[in-house]
């Protein structure tokens, strides 16, 4: 006699969280740089604070060489207090506007998916 | 452990980093370089006195070079093969920047033609001023039609009449030199300035390189 039918599938829950983190950490750049300049250790150390965005600190850099190169942000120099100049990221236009569209898109992106787990769950 | 020590350990993952980042654009990889030994420079500062254990964990937070260099490489790719091109300045924006004030026609298209300027540097380039050093040429005749060839003052009989030019009275005359004076000024600074700010334009397009 047959057994029940069994499955076993293996989640790839690790790799769904780096590419979903990956989705959004541009974003969460930009959106701190909103109403701020900042340079990156700050962003490395604002994105710390929030927890498990970056998977290592030293990835904010090519992304943020990208950004700058793709017109989300902009660079400036700036000397600080007994250190030597460092280079501050500011959103520019563009980016603004990304993150504006960033935001709406993700309310509507967060509502549907939540209506169909709470769905899955009643 | 030893300083000398500890700044090997930094010394040789900025090589690694360095190495695995070959193939990035030079610039893109020097900024990227630059950045991250800024960032541990920063941290050791902040770290007070460091143990070889403070720096391995400080370097490991960081990340691996292959992972930060393969995050490069990623986002590279995500930016489109467009954005790969390094932004060189070459003969159509250095014709461009000279033919402007001097060849004013030639010089316009070349920068509409050219990629490295926005579109708002480029209406400054074409309509500050209209023409480059082109109307600086209508001067003398404006001045000649001004002063008119028959502008002069005599008499035979010792009573003195003028004609043309000569015969406004002197304030205007003063006022028409001072606004002619003016407008050459301007006609000899403006295209200069203007080549001035597509020069600066130009290096800050070119220092935005990936």
């Amino acid at each position: 006699m047959q057994g029940p039918l069994r499955h076993t599938v293996r989640v790839p829950i690790e790799g769904m969280a780096t590419q979903m983190r990956k989705g959004v950490v541009e974003y969460c750049v930009l959106a701190m740089l909103r109403h701020a300049s900042l340079y990156g250790g700050e962003l490395i150390q604002r994105l710390r604070l929030q927890g498990g965005l970056l998977t290592s600190e030293g990835t904010i850099y090519p992304l943020l060489s990208r950004m700058r190169s793709d017109g989300l942000v902009d660079t400036e120099w700036r000397e600080t207090e007994g250190g030597s100049p460092r280079r501050y990221y500011r959103l520019t236009r563009v980016g603004q506007q990304a993150v504006s569209e960033f935001k709406r898109e993700w309310v509507r992106f967060r509502t549907t998916v939540d209506g169909i787990l709470e769905l899955g769950e009643g | 452990m030893a300083a000398v020590q500890v700044d090997q350990l930094v010394a040789d993952y900025l090589q690694t980093l360095d190495q695995q980042l070959s193939g990035i654009a030079p610039l893109r990889r020097a900024e990227i370089l630059d950045e991250i030994t800024q960032h541990i420079a920063d941290e050791r500062a902040r770290l007070g006195t460091e143990s070889e254990a403070d720096v391995r964990n400080l370097l490991e937070r960081i990340g691996d070079p292959a992972e930060i260099a393969t995050a490069a490489r990623d986002d590279v790719g995500n930016a489109g093969q467009g954005q790969l091109e390094v932004r060189r300045i070459g003969p159509i924006e250095v014709l461009a920047l000279v033919l402007t004030p001097f060849i004013w026609p030639v010089g316009v298209i070349l920068l509409w033609l050219s990629p490295a300027w926005r579109g708002y540097d480029k209406l400054v380039g074409t309509l500050v001023p209209p023409g480059g050093y082109i109307p600086l040429l209508l001067v003398p005749a404006t001045g000649l039609f001004l002063l008119g060839p028959g502008s002069s003052c005599g008499g035979a009989d010792g009573s003195q009449s003028c004609s043309g030019f000569a015969s406004q009275p002197i304030w205007q005359q003063d006022l028409i030199t001072v606004l002619l004076v003016a407008v050459v000024a301007l006609l000899l600074v403006l295209p200069l300035l203007t080549a001035l700010y597509l020069t600066w334009r130009l290096r800050k397009w070119s220092a935005q390189q990936i």
